[in-house]
């Protein structure tokens, strides 16, 4: 056994990490509600992966990884064109009052930028510059070669700058 | 230099600023017209991605999480059980059992079984009024959740009565029941006015009621 976390110590690992996890799913999927179920279903994936933990690869790694697959299943699994519709229009589901939404609020609008590209170049934007992981980190957790990552990146860069580069300077 | 080749670069310009080591590209997006204007827009948006605060977790999803494993947690240890059985040795015992019965005949299986099958009935319990009371100053929401409501952060609230005291009287079934009371949808805390206590499987601590 290469794991160091018991299950019974488990209830610290949400709470030291609940709001990282959330935070992931939220700018991958763009909507609390569904964040939430994403982030639930994080940890409750990791609970039932404990044997698979290895200290070695530190757990916030381990838990990023584990939250962008689950993102990235939500994703697929829900109807694209709703989620779409719902960060372009008006608003998107942001709970009322105080300062939780007031954060959701302004990561919103970066969400809503990237919400315009692929969830494969999403997911490489959200982790190179939203959680300042490396190009190495984010070929392993995407089971991909660093290569491709930095085609990726790229692309989403040039994606983005098409669409928003006058709006920003 | 091409310009191609320069666009990759952007990102450790945005970064390292004056630190950048490569003059001969710091040189040509200072002389090329797109590659400056494409870089100053690029660093607006790497800006507005990076700059953006964390999110706290919202305040229900430590007892949803917990509660889900907790069900699996129950499901498994089910599972498990089971697990180390054999099929093909159950498979086999069944049929025995079968065969015993249908073409044997030996009454005293039907004897042996038949106290088993009627030991199943049995009345409803019936439900008693419990009541449960805490005082805490300055909170603003006190919910009561346990095993008798499944766990549901909003089903049972209570009331406040005089000096921060909060109150509920609730009809239960008879039984045994583990439960906390949750403080403005964040902070568990075990009921002070009951002694009994047990683990709660995750570290932390249940308060126990038997009616």
């Amino acid at each position: 056994m290469n794991h160091s976390i018991s299950p019974e110590r488990f209830n610290e690992v949400v709470r030291a990490y609940g709001g990282y996890v959330y935070t992931i799913a939220f700018n991958l999927l763009g909507n609390p509600a569904d964040a939430e179920d994403a982030a639930q279903e994080t940890f409750i994936k990791a609970y039932k992966r404990l044997h698979t933990f290895d200290e070695q690869r530190g757990l916030k790694n381990w838990l990023c990884t584990i939250a962008l697959n689950t993102a990235r299943d939500f994703y697929r699994r829900s109807n694209r064109g709703a989620a779409a519709a719902t960060l372009e229009g008006e608003g998107a589901a942001v709970p009322e009052g105080g300062e939780f939404s007031s954060r959701i609020g302004a990561r919103l609008d970066a969400v809503k930028m990237l919400s315009i590209l692929d969830i494969n170049y999403r997911s490489v934007m959200v982790l190179y510059y939203m959680e300042q992981c490396s190009v190495r980190e984010i070929a392993a957790m995407m089971k991909k070669s660093e290569n491709v990552v930095k085609v990726w990146l790229f692309r989403a860069r040039k994606i983005l700058m098409e669409k928003f580069g006058d709006s920003v300077v | 230099m091409k310009c191609r080749h320069v666009q990759s670069f952007f990102d450790r310009m945005c970064r390292e600023g004056d630190r950048f080591d490569r003059p001969d590209i710091v040189a040509h997006v200072k002389q090329c017209g797109r590659c400056g204007r494409d870089y100053e827009k690029w660093c607006g948006i790497a800006r507005k991605l990076e700059g953006v605060p964390a999110l706290d977790a919202p305040p229900a999803l430590y007892g949803r999480v917990m509660r889900a494993i907790e069900a699996q947690h129950a499901g498994a240890g089910a599972w498990l059980r089971w697990k180390p059985l054999p099929y093909c040795a159950v498979f086999a015992a069944l049929m025995l059992i079968a065969a015993t019965y249908l073409f044997i005949g030996m009454p005293w299986i039907a004897y042996r079984q038949s106290p088993v099958i009627s030991s199943t009935s049995g009345a409803a319990p019936a439900e008693v009024m419990a009541h449960f009371e805490i005082y805490l100053a300055g909170a603003r929401r006190v919910a009561l959740v346990g095993d008798f409501n499944g766990w549901d952060l909003d089903k049972h609230l209570l009331t406040k009565s005089d000096a921060d005291t909060w109150k509920i009287d609730l009809p239960i079934k008879k039984g045994c029941y583990q439960y906390l009371f949750l403080i403005d949808g964040t902070q568990w805390k075990t009921d002070p006015c009951r002694a009994l206590q047990v683990p709660d499987g995750f570290g932390g601590i249940n308060t126990v009621i038997e009616l």
